[in-house]
């Protein structure tokens, strides 16, 4: 390989490494099954099944006549149907498809079709066939590449639950090849427009009716998303993103100069190793820098071109020395890396002639390509950025020309070669018929037709590898004993291989999400653990479920469970319809005896809304009721449980829960089946049960339990003030709330040291922070709130022009001492800066306007010179009478007493300083606000 | 398996019925131990976060909504009725540490460790100095800060609650530090994850509670030895810091999720296993405070062990701690079930008296009061029960509080034992994993029937021993009140040890 890309010209081997890397996974040739993928490597599981599973997923039976087989044994996978697949496929993606399937598309379950005995008949067979496709139009909306939406097409491909069976994209938008078990989605981008991917998305099971691909995005806008999400990768868009970090260098050299100890010219950012950032073709040098990631540990080969002299550094040790004056040479050198991120540097240097530098790497399935491909400007922005690619419609024009002679020639080669066995295509309302058939499917021998080394005439090439052909093999030799049809509990097994319902739930110890992917099962309430995360485990929930709400489950999908990401996807009704029915009776449920109650009907109900409340379960303080929010976590919302749960199930499960969902964070209501209330329903715990169950039957309807609702809790300052230190919003986390009784409110920021907000009015809602645990920052409540701008209250200054300054940290603030009240119960305080000690103490006034006086004093062994107040800072400042100063329309301040003060701009707002000057080690300052 | 569950409930369903049916009911909790409710003033939501008893006998009581009362006659009879209730102080943020010292009281806010006085004798705080700020919160409720009595070098303990209980997203959270009286502080140990509370046993030694979620398969007590790390790494990010403030020794290793914490403890010197484990329902659901019994007697039997509260079960669960390899391990066993709300603070005094002080806010309790403050009293008559569990290099040693059986205590039919741990995780929780079941082979009791020596083939280093002692009886033919018992058994001691 590496001696064949060597003598390739470079400009051929980029663009045979871009076509390369769009198919990530070229080494995956048979057919991907995920159940089989996963389950085959289980000594323990019933091969047999996987050979019957694989016989499904491949379609076997539209060629093999499967005569008296029971039904239910094979669950088959329609092929796509192709009426106006011209209009879904890009038609240049047909040809190279037909001609070398499992090379387009990976792990495909479609097989190589023998399309002739020649190559030249093949490849002339194969454009007819595409001819005949593309001919089959359809219509698409009118739907573009739009950059902005890659990041949500990312997350929602993340988190909604594609993962399951795929694999994402790497930060070069390539698909990540190593993550086990996926469904390879190949280069998509030669196949799909925008358009028709996010219409395929939208609505799956139009063209593939069986399911195995689920529809799970919510509608047009997500499926536009995540389709701009998978063909990210179109064209060049990894040239388009900046990559690197260069810093560029003039001068005279024989040899790379030592950068650190030179100052650049200019910084900048750069797409590739690439001598053109040079402001000038001679006499400079350039120093490159970028992050790379790698999905495996091992070794890797790094080639270094240059004219002239380069040096490559990976994490800072020196892998290559191309150092000197020479024309472009090429030295390779292969370390050993970890997985993970590596810091990558490249110097080179010009000091005459011709100047070029390529950058290579290549190892452990990185075919050879150009390092950049695979680099990012810092350690986080692969993750963070999500790369603005150039947008589609900036490719090149379509070359496809649609000939109608070839096309009808296609057309009888569709059903002669065998694509009408397994794919509908309706002409003039009647689908082509089948023109193959193969021997019967209790007649197939292993090792002949299909399933030989080199599948010959009209026998497909599945590209079987070994465990595939023995699993079949395994299961045409169970059927030839002629077995009967599943039972339910088989039935349902073989749905969930076949659907891979296994890959994000677990039943009777099978499946659940695999630890490659388990990370990318994501709750909004990390909280909840691995409940809040995962999909719930399936063992036993025919017991659990009502087969009205499991149908209902299964048809529409459903949220539940809001706090999860993951999303239960649609399968289409006629795919999954018959678990309903099987679950229930593969999962029975011992009855629980009807229950007598002594109590009228009204009284069970209100017993059972009684248990729910706060004062006695208190089960609404994780569970949320009828959407309004649970005290801590969010578990699932009580009213939809009686829709949801058989009421046998109910009893037990409320009885023990952990024996049913092991590791749950349910509590036992009723320990060892005891009661805490023997006054509820004669303290029968039967009963009590019961009565909950009945009160929830009447689901949004039910009347909300006592506790439920956040009532505000408004603090009224009354004699004395109120003081509130907590999360208050434009005063910091370590806000101090001061509400008078004369209607006036402030928060002092105690970490700023400032005066943040003042207000008038009521004073705060204490509810956010107090009702239960407390999340957020919570507003003033009253009226004509001012809001101080961000910037410490005093702050030396080297000239008045100096810009006042920003903080960074608390320590740059100064540091808070103290705040003391006086006999009203106000607080003044007390803080430093720069060795001055700070009494702030601010008093409502007594004017009908309502205000602060607010007094500084200050008190320093050392005063500090050039120290400044910055008594306003605004837009408009104006002067008004009796030496008030109005701030943007807002709010009035006056300084009695202070002698000097200075209105300058700065930052492009007007501020007013006061310049201190100490007397005997103090200095006292009035500011008054009204507004 | 569906059967099984059903008959397993109703069967324990029906063996409790005739039990609590018969004529001579077998004593209870009550009759060894009784909760005496305080009641808490009309319109006061006392949300209790930390008690502190200052020398004058007056109780103080800080609450989540950042008030701090002061309790006159706590220790009366009835007091309900007798206590008398001021308000000293309103507006703090969630004050979840109280101690006192020189006629200051110092409350641990979110943010800030502050003193308070009284300056002018009206019964209430003046003067709310800051002592140190030194670490920091962004808004997020997650943070809390959970402070200390002082130690005997004059310092206060705080653990620092992770940002949203995962990250460590503001200066030295998941960190413990120490503060001094004059606000000098020092970094002690990283690794803090979620802590219930803080205290001491009686040797001086600081213990915290960190609560089950990533990187703690569930509930523990862990020993806060300066220099160490508790295990969740995101706070490690403020090692260089801590190192400019002094914390000796180098940055611990990032563990590998999804290990066990003995395989990591081999690996990572810095790596404090916890020395109790709370296996998670059983014992508890939210681990908090933690205090020891300092009364010599006037509490019952258990001098200086500890006694820990859980939030979820409105419970008070009782620990012997021993060293083994150099590390403190030992068993928890149940002691005291059935207090008013959600167990945070607890407070243990010379007396003979534990504070309890509740709160359900957020964290739903077994306990259905929204708030509570009880005080917890001996009775004076001694219940049977496990006095202290030691491990030995084959097996474990009982001694209990009641001279024993012989016959029912040497018959290892009287023994159930299961060995597990949890899963080392970076995500929430872990159930119990790597189960064994080891026999026990002899079971020999001491001469002085107050001792059983038993034998087991054979304990597993790193694995909790999970043991029940429903066959052994007291030399009255009693029961014990509580037969289980929890061993954390990190390190196997070495033989004739």
């Amino acid at each position: 390989m590496k001696n064949k890309f060597a003598i390739l010209p470079l400009f051929l081997l980029v663009s045979f490494v871009i076509a390369e890397a769009a198919s990530a996974a070229d080494a995956i040739k048979k057919p991907i099954v995920p159940g089989f993928e996963r389950f085959s490597k289980d000594k323990d599981f019933d091969q047999v099944q996987l050979g019957l599973l694989l016989l499904g997923e491949l379609n076997c039976t539209s060629c093999h006549d499967s005569g008296s087989i029971t039904k239910g044994l094979i669950q088959s996978k329609q092929a796509p149907l192709l009426d106006k697949v011209g209009g879904r496929i890009k038609p240049e993606y047909f040809e190279s498809f037909l001609s070398k399937t499992h090379e387009v598309k990976p792990g495909t379950s479609m097989p190589q079709v023998n399309l002739g005995n020649t190559d030249q008949e093949k490849q002339a067979n194969a454009k007819s066939l595409a001819h005949y496709l593309a001919q089959q139009a359809g219509a698409n909306e009118k739907l573009n590449f739009d950059a902005k939406q890659v990041a949500l097409g990312k997350t929602l491909f993340a988190q909604s639950g594609c993962v399951a069976c795929h694999a994402g994209r790497d930060q070069n938008a390539r698909e990540i090849s190593n993550v086990n078990n996926s469904v390879p989605l190949g280069a998509l981008e030669s196949k799909y427009t925008v358009a028709s991917l996010a219409n395929f998305l939208d609505n799956p099971h139009q063209v593939r009716p069986s399911g195995r691909m689920p529809a799970v995005l919510k509608d047009k806008k997500e499926c536009h998303a995540v389709a701009c999400y998978l063909l990210q990768g179109a064209k060049s868009s990894t040239k388009a993103a900046k990559v690197l970090n260069f810093e560029y260098y003039e001068g005279s050299w024989t040899k790379l100069p030592d950068f650190s100890k030179l100052k650049p010219i200019s910084k900048g950012t750069a797409s590739d190793f690439d001598v053109e950032v040079a402001q000038k073709p001679n006499n400079n040098a350039i120093r490159f820098e970028g992050w790379f990631k790698l999905q495996s540990a091992g070794k890797y080969t790094f080639h270094l071109g240059s004219d002239d002299g380069s040096k490559i550094l990976v994490d800072g040790k020196l892998v290559i020395d191309n150092d000197g004056i020479h024309p472009h040479t090429v030295v390779s050198k292969t370390v050993e890396l970890y997985k993970g991120e590596h810091k990558v540097e490249v110097g080179i240097f010009d000091g005459g002639g011709d100047y070029s530098l390529t950058v290579e790497i290549e190892g452990n399935n990185l075919p050879r390509q150009p390092l950049s491909g695979i680099c990012s400007i810092d350690e986080k922005t692969a993750e963070a950025s999500g790369q603005t690619p150039k947008p589609e419609t900036s490719s090149q024009p379509t070359v496809f020309k649609l000939d109608t002679d070839l096309a009808n020639k296609g057309r009888d080669l569709f059903a002669s070669v065998g694509c009408a066995n397994c794919h509908a295509l309706n002409q003039n309302n009647k689908r082509i018929p089948a023109m193959i058939k193969g021997p019967d499917l209790l007649k197939l021998r292993a090792e002949t037709g299909c399933l030989s080394e080199n599948p010959q005439g009209k026998s497909p090439n599945f590209a079987l590898d070994a465990s595939q052909k023995t699993a079949i093999a395994l299961a045409l030799k169970h059927l030839a004993t002629n077995p009967q049809s599943p039972d339910d509990k088989a039935l349902v097994n073989k749905t969930f291989l076949s659907l891979n319902c296994y890959a994000c739930h677990q039943r009777d110890k099978i499946g659940g999400a695999e630890e490659i992917r388990n990370t990318s099962f994501v709750s909004t309430q990390p909280e909840m653990g691995d409940e809040g995360r995962l999909p719930p485990a399936l063992t036993g929930v025919g017991a659990k479920l009502n087969p009205d709400w499991l149908k209902q489950v299964l048809e529409q999908g459903t949220k539940v469970r809001p706090y999860m990401m993951t999303r239960m996807p649609r399968y289409g009704s006629g795919n999954v319809i018959h678990l309903v029915k099987a679950l229930d009776k593969a999962d029975p449920i011992e009855p629980v005896d009807a229950i007598q109650f002594a109590d009228s009907a009204a009284k069970v109900k209100s017993s059972g809304r009684q248990l729910v409340g706060s004062k006695a379960l208190g089960c609404i303080k994780c569970h949320t009721f009828n959407n309004q929010k649970a005290e801590g976590i969010q578990a699932l919302d009580l009213v939809s449980m009686p829709q949801r749960l058989k009421r046998d199930w109910f009893q037990r499960y409320m009885l023990d829960p952990q024996p049913f969902r092991p590791g749950t964070r349910m509590p036992a209501p009723w320990p060892m089946g005891k009661t805490f209330f023997d006054d509820i329903l004669e303290g029968n715990t039967k009963k009590q049960i019961e009565g909950i169950y009945v009160y929830l039957s009447a689901g949004t309807k039910a009347s909300p339990p006592e506790g439920l609702s956040r009532e505000s809790i408004v603090l009224v300052p009354d004699k004395e003030p109120i003081i509130y230190r907590n999360f208050i919003e434009g005063a910091g986390a370590r806000a101090i709330g001061v509400g008078y009784p004369e209607k006036v409110n402030m928060a002092f920021d105690a970490n700023s040291l400032r005066i943040a907000l003042i207000w008038q009015g009521a004073f705060i809602d204490a509810a956010r922070h107090w009702r239960d645990r407390g999340v957020g920052y919570q507003p003033p409540l009253g009226d004509n709130i001012v809001t101080f701008p961000a910037g410490p209250t005093f702050a030396t200054l080297s000239s008045e022009k100096e810009n006042w300054p920003t903080i960074t940290n608390k320590e740059q603030a100064g540091s808070f001492l103290s705040y003391k009240t006086d006999d009203s119960g106000r607080p003044s305080f007390q803080y430093k800066y720069a060795d001055v000690m700070i009494n702030d103490f601010s008093v409502p006034t007594k004017n009908k306007e309502g205000g602060f006086s607010r007094t500084l004093t200050l008190e320093s062994k050392s005063p500090p010179s050039q120290l400044f107040l910055r008594a306003a800072v605004g837009t408009k400042i104006e002067e008004q009478k009796d030496n008030w100063f109005l701030v943007d329309g807002e709010y009035k301040f006056r300084l009695p007493g202070v002698k000097k003060s200075i209105l300058r701009e700065s930052n492009g707002k007007k501020e007013i300083l006061v310049p201190i000057t100490f007397e005997n080690g103090t200095c006292k300052i009035v500011q008054e606000y009204s507004w | 398996m569906k059967t099984i569950f059903t008959l397993t409930i109703f069967s324990i369903c029906v063996l409790l019925a005739p039990i609590s049916m018969a004529a001579d009911p077998l004593p209870t909790e009550e009759d060894y131990y009784k909760i005496v409710k305080f009641e808490i003033p009309k319109d006061v939501v006392l949300e209790a976060g930390a008690i502190e008893l200052t020398t004058d006998n007056k109780l103080f009581v800080s609450s989540r909504r950042g008030e701090i009362w002061s309790i006159e006659n706590p220790f009366a009879k009835d007091p309900a009725k007798d206590a008398k209730w001021t308000r000293f102080a309103h507006g703090l943020h969630e004050v979840l540490g109280l101690a006192s010292k020189d006629g200051w009281i110092y409350a641990t806010q979110r943010g800030e460790l502050t003193k308070l006085k009284d300056s002018n004798g009206d019964g209430k705080a003046d003067i709310f100095q800051t002592v140190s700020d030194a670490w920091e919160i962004n808004g997020d409720y997650h943070e809390y800060a959970f402070g200390s009595k002082f130690d005997k070098d004059g310092n206060i303990w705080i653990v620092l609650c992770l940002t949203g209980s995962f990250n460590s997203n503001s200066k030295y959270r998941g960190w413990c530090v120490r503060v001094n009286a004059d606000g000098t502080f020092t970094p002690t140990c990283s690794g803090i994850r979620s802590p219930g509370g803080i205290g001491f046993n009686s040797l001086g030694d600081c213990f915290y509670t960190d609560n089950q979620g990533p990187w703690n398969g569930t509930c523990s007590l862990k020993h806060l030895l300066p220099g160490s790390f508790q295990g969740h790494p995101d706070g490690n990010k403020w090692f260089d810091l801590a190192k400019e403030a002094k914390l000796a020794g180098p940055k611990p290793e990032t563990p590998k999720s999804g290990s066990r914490m003995m395989v990591e403890a081999q690996r990572i010197p810095q790596l404090m296993p916890p020395a109790i484990y709370f296996p998670y329902k059983k014992m508890g659901q939210s681990a908090s405070g933690i205090d020891f019994d300092k009364s010599e007697g006037k509490f019952g039997p258990f001098q200086n062990q500890l006694f820990v509260a859980d939030q979820t079960n409105s419970t008070i669960m009782r620990v012997h701690l021993e060293k083994v390899h150099g590390r403190y391990q030992g068993a928890c066993f149940p002691f005291k079930k059935g207090f008013g709300s959600g167990n945070v603070p607890v407070m243990a005094t010379k007396n003979g008296h534990l504070f309890v002080g509740g709160t359900n806010r957020g964290w739903g309790s077994h306990g259905n009061k929204p708030f509570a403050l009880e005080r917890l009293d001996w009775t004076g008559k001694i219940p049977f029960e496990i006095h202290e569990m030691h491990a030995k290099n084959d097996g474990f040693e009982f001694t209990f509080t009641h001279p024993i059986d012989p016959k029912t205590a040497s018959d290892i039919a009287s023994y159930k034992i299961s060995t597990y741990c949890y899963i080392y995780q970076s995500a929430y929780g872990s159930p119990e994993v790597d189960f064994t079941y080891p026999k026990i082979t002899s079971a020999v009791v001491a001469p002085d029937n107050k001792s059983v020596r038993i034998v087991v083939d054979k304990p597993v280093a790193g694995h909790i021993h999970d043991l029940t002692l429903a066959g052994v009886r007291s030399k009255d033919g009693l029961p014990l009140l509580h037969p289980e018992a929890y061993y954390t058994l990190n390190y196997i001691p070495e033989a004739g040890k």
